[in-house]
């Protein structure tokens, strides 16, 4: 090999050497900060959801309603989806034009009613607490408020009247205007029970159904509980009246309305519901399952 | 010429040498890194996982299964009857209790002085309701809760007890 040619190839070599290390350096740098501007952003987003992961139900049957504000950035896309046969409910979030979610979560201790979010500018929406009774404590709903709505024309006035104060509370730091003086169909299809009114309305259709299942299974399993307790108590004196029937009855027609849920199963839930409240407030005080 | 040709070949070897140690350099630089971050996640889990659990503690207390009608306690009869559940419900939980990285729920009598295990027979001079456990490594928390049942001569009688949740501890590979 000639001299000149020797050099050649040295040259040649080291330019190729050169760029697969350069080309390596930077293959690595952007993959370490793509890995580490994801849990950015996912902070970011998860700190506006926040409310949605951390224990809200902690507070249990003795709260009620309560609201939080909640705050995402622009340009953020968030998706409510809902597992009955596993029980849980998922937040998946993202950034308008990503395809893969920044952000996925599934909560097994909350029932979170809302719709899709899909953020234009920075917006600030909210989040209440709906302790769900029906007649004894289920569990704390989550409903999020991302969307104006007219609320006159809601069947139940108490929960017309507990949104409303709810709503004066939080009014000024939130983005969202809730009028209670004009009407819209809201609960058109929806087969709602009375403690999940304000739910049904503020979520989709899917999510509510869903939802409704996912409760109505911890009803019949807590039920099952209070049934159990009243035998208990029975076999150390206390009276406990016709409770455990009324808690059979109970479980039958919670069970009837999940598996099909029309108007039929629901009123007949609906008596279930009351036959067990009058069963249970007709007991001595110390003898009772649960307060209303 | 031939002496030529041979340092030209020990030139071309000397920068495949240098070559590959670069690469071993940069490939320890980055296994070092790797595992220094690695074990970095595994404290920020570890503490995020103590965190969910202390406020597990509250959350358990609070449920509707374990919880007293009025007032922040825990309802004896309740956790017999939990614990009598039939199993494809209580599989529900287990799988709550799981997914969540709980690894034990137990509640022990502290105050009155009792021993073994609880059920509807021996309640409520017993000491331990264990309602959670895998069989796995765990660090656990507790808090102090009243325990209340209902006694013939007092109506509701409250005993001092503890609920005790543990975590799992990430795993070291």
């Amino acid at each position: 090999m000639k001299k000149a040619q020797m050099q050649q190839f040295a040259w040649i070599f080291s330019i190729i050497v050169g760029a697969v290390v350069l080309f390596l350096a930077f293959f690595f740098v952007t993959q370490y900060s793509k890995q580490v501007e994801r849990p950015t952003k996912q902070i970011t987003i998860a700190s506006g959801i926040n409310i949605l992961l951390e224990p809200f139900s902690a507070i249990g049957s003795l709260a009620e309603i309560r609201a939080e504000p909640i705050e995402l950035p622009a340009g953020i896309y968030v998706e409510f989806n809902c597992n009955a046969v596993k029980d849980y409910s998922e937040i998946k979030a993202r950034e308008k034009g990503h395809r893969r979610f920044d952000l996925t979560e599934k909560v097994y201790d909350k029932y979170i009613f809302a719709k899709t979010i899909e953020t234009k500018a920075r917006s600030k929406f909210f989040a209440f607490s709906l302790p769900i009774k029906i007649p004894f404590y289920v569990a704390t709903a989550t409903v999020i408020v991302a969307d104006d709505y007219c609320l006159a024309s809601l069947p139940n006035n108490d929960y017309k009247e507990s949104l409303q104060e709810v709503y004066d509370s939080i009014e000024d730091k939130v983005d969202i205007e809730l009028d209670f003086s004009c009407s819209e169909n809201l609960l058109e299809g929806k087969q709602y029970i009375d403690g999940l009114i304000l739910a049904a309305v503020f979520s989709e259709d899917d999510v509510y159904n869903c939802n409704l299942e996912r409760i109505l299974s911890r009803a019949i399993r807590i039920a099952g509980i209070y049934k159990e307790k009243a035998m208990l108590m029975q076999q150390k004196g206390c009276s406990v009246g016709n409770v455990i029937s009324a808690l059979d009855n109970y479980i039958n027609a919670a069970k009837n309305f999940k598996a099909n849920m029309n108007e039929q199963n629901l009123n007949s839930f609906y008596s279930a519901i009351e036959q067990l409240k009058n069963a249970n407030g007709n007991l001595k005080k110390e003898c009772r399952l649960f307060e209303e | 010429m031939r002496n030529k040709k041979r340092k030209a070949q020990l030139q071309i070897q000397e920068m495949a040498f240098v070559l590959v140690a670069i690469i071993l350099l940069f490939g320890l630089v980055l296994l070092g890194f790797a595992v220094f971050q690695s074990a970095k996640v595994k404290q920020l889990a570890y503490e995020i996982r103590k965190e969910k659990t202390i406020g597990m503690l509250d959350s358990i207390a609070n449920m509707p299964e374990f919880s007293c009608k009025n007032a922040y306690c825990l309802d004896e009869e309740k956790l017999i009857a939990y614990l009598e559940m039939p199993n494809e419900q209580k599989e529900t939980y287990n799988n709550i209790w799981e997914k969540s990285k709980i690894a034990l729920i137990k509640v022990e009598r502290i105050l009155p002085e009792e021993s073994g295990t609880c059920n509807s027979q021996n309640y409520p001079d017993c000491k331990t309701y264990t309602l959670y456990q895998r069989n796995i490594d765990y660090q656990a928390y507790s808090t102090f809760m009243p325990l209340c049942y209902y006694d013939s001569i007092y109506g509701w009688k409250c005993d001092i007890a503890k609920l005790i949740v543990g975590f799992e501890v990430p795993k070291v590979k």
